[in-house]
């Protein structure tokens, strides 16, 4: 079921055009990944989700609602983190976490069970006390989570939730994001893409205003690259073997090198036939002595590299 | 929810150590000034001769100038303490919280303006030690009192309205302050300007927009439907102006 539908999306600041008719949709209980070069327009179209802008031509539906026009029904479906946290640094983690639940008004009984719950999952129990502002960055950063959480939205908009935090704790963030999936949906911004892979079911990648790509990591790997991408190792090269690569039916293309004492083929083929067992065979056949045969698959960094950089 | 800012606010101040040096200059300031005004009255009346000692009014001359005093304070105080609602927000994106929690920009208005009020009623309280050090003396006439003290904490509402207003217009606290000021004692000069024009029409529309005239009924002992209704409307505009502006977000 789709939760948020973004249609059609124009933002322009001062006659600069920052989003360019950006159209994407979010499924419940999905994690969205939202990746882009830094101006690429991602805290703008996350602004715009969140209610705190308002599109200049398109429109944000939640759950069907038309979000710019009836933000009373959806306010308390959405929790968020954009950039910095939005922190009172003279109150303490507790009493803060306790103020923006009411600015939100959760029920006093259940606001109680909800501060726990966050403190808990973002293992706040230490510093729970302490004024905000003697608290190191990685606590703010947590900080700022729980407040996006504290009065348990539907959908949640994290931009940059890892900042500043150190490698143990973007591991702890990224199993919270995993858990918090059950029952929510979730909008995340990262430029750590390799996390990003780990944890997003979807990705849309944008760049200056601009979707140029939206679907599962999957699905861009095989726009990109087709589904086979192939390396093929061999001792000897044979003219033979070269001329059956050529005519190789759904062969997308075709690169070799040389590699120390072994012969590298690239292949890049359609899929739509299996051909590694043929590819094998043949080069027995034709007397290349295969070493070796790998299928390499982009990862989500090559993915938003060759996305990015072909759309230049 | 309007309680729940209130009280944030105000908790905001006593927390801040610039409300505590405020308070204590402002206190300091009064304070010298009251001591000034009464060693000036005593040294004035002893002068006199005793058949003539009743052309010295002390309530004209030490509470009517205390409470002008206190105005003046007012002027550099207000802004000062205004300055933090909504500049601060906007600096630490705090104000995120409220533009996306279920309530109006209207009470996130009169939270803030209550909890300034509040604010403003601590610091005229301050002042409550200087009347009543003189009460024993009789010499003070209690109705002025307590129009000067309508009447101080109705231009402070005014200012605070102002204060507000400019707050929400820059996220630099120091702009946001001196903004204030500087509105604030534009207010101060049309009265000025009302007082020396020469243009009856222009004289009265001048004086009629400056709170300092109305301020001044009040120092009298009067008080009128008109000069309530200024306020009223002055204070309201303000925050219909502070409104407009939160509304900007989404021009």
């Amino acid at each position: 079921m789709r939760e948020i539908v973004v249609e059609g999306i124009t933002k322009k600041f001062s006659n600069r055009k920052v989003l360019d008719n950006v159209s994407f949709h979010v499924n419940r209980g999905e994690i969205h990944g939202f990746l882009g070069p830094n101006g690429a327009g991602k805290t703008t179209t996350m602004r715009i989700i969140a209610g705190l802008l308002r599109p200049d031509a398109g429109k944000v539906t939640i759950e069907g609602v038309d979000h710019s026009v009836k933000r009373d029904l959806t306010h308390n479906h959405l929790g968020f983190l954009l950039e910095d946290p939005p922190l009172y640094r003279d109150m303490s983690v507790y009493e803060y976490l306790y103020f923006v639940g009411s600015l939100k008004k959760v029920p006093a009984n259940k606001l109680k069970a909800n501060i726990d719950y966050c403190i808990e999952v973002l293992d706040l129990s230490a510093v729970m006390k302490r004024s905000i502002e003697n608290l190191s960055k990685g606590f703010k950063q947590r900080v700022g989570i729980a407040q996006a959480l504290v009065h348990m939205p539907r959908i949640l908009i994290l931009d940059e939730p890892t900042v500043g935090l150190d490698p143990q704790s973007v591991v702890e963030i990224r199993n919270l994001i995993l858990n918090l999936k059950k029952e929510h949906t979730v909008i995340l911004s990262s430029h750590l893409l390799h996390e990003m892979s780990l944890v997003c079911d979807q990705v849309t990648i944008i760049s200056d205003g601009k979707i140029l790509e939206t679907g599962s990591i999957e699905q861009l790997r095989y726009k990109l690259a087709g589904k086979l991408n192939i390396q093929l190792s061999t001792l000897k090269q044979t003219q033979d073997f070269d001329q059956y690569l050529k005519s190789l039916p759904g062969l997308i293309s075709l690169e070799k090198k040389k590699n120390d004492e072994a012969m590298v083929y690239h292949i890049v083929h359609d899929g739509q036939t299996e051909i590694r067992t043929a590819l094998l065979k043949n080069a027995l056949e034709l007397g290349c002595d295969p070493i070796g045969l790998e299928q390499k698959q982009y990862n989500l960094e090559e993915i938003f590299m060759r996305i990015t950089e072909g759309k230049k | 929810m309007i309680f729940l800012i209130m009280k944030k606010e105000l908790k905001s101040f006593f927390r801040s150590p610039l409300g505590y040096v405020v308070t204590g200059l402002f206190c300091l300031v009064v304070g010298w000034m009251f001591m000034h005004q009464l060693d000036y009255f005593i040294n004035n009346v002893q002068k006199v001769p005793v058949h003539m000692r009743n052309h010295y009014d002390f309530t004209n001359e030490v509470i009517i100038k205390l409470f002008s005093n206190v105005n003046f304070l007012l002027l550099f105080i207000t802004p000062i303490l205004g300055m933090r609602s909504f500049s601060e927000e906007y600096r630490d994106r705090t104000i995120e919280l409220y533009f996306s929690s279920p309530i109006s920009d209207f009470e996130i208005i009169i939270g803030k303006y209550l909890g300034l009020l509040l604010q403003g009623f601590f610091f005229l309280s301050m002042t409550f030690i200087y009347p009543l050090v003189l009460s024993n003396l009789e010499i003070t006439d209690i109705s002025f009192l307590i129009t000067g003290y309508i009447g101080l904490f109705l231009n402070f509402s005014c200012y605070a309205v102002i204060s507000i207003f400019a707050s929400s217009l820059s996220t630099n606290q120091i702009l946001s302050a001196l903004g204030g000021f500087v509105l604030i004692l534009g207010i101060w000069i049309t009265g000025w300007f009302g007082q020396s024009s020469s243009n009856y029409l222009l004289a009265q529309i001048l004086n009629f927009v400056s709170v300092n005239f109305h301020f001044t009924h009040l120092l009298k002992g009067t008080i009128h439907f008109s000069d309530l209704a200024f306020y009223f409307s002055f204070i309201c505009f303000g925050i219909l102006l502070t409104k407009k502006r939160l509304e900007a977000r989404f021009w």
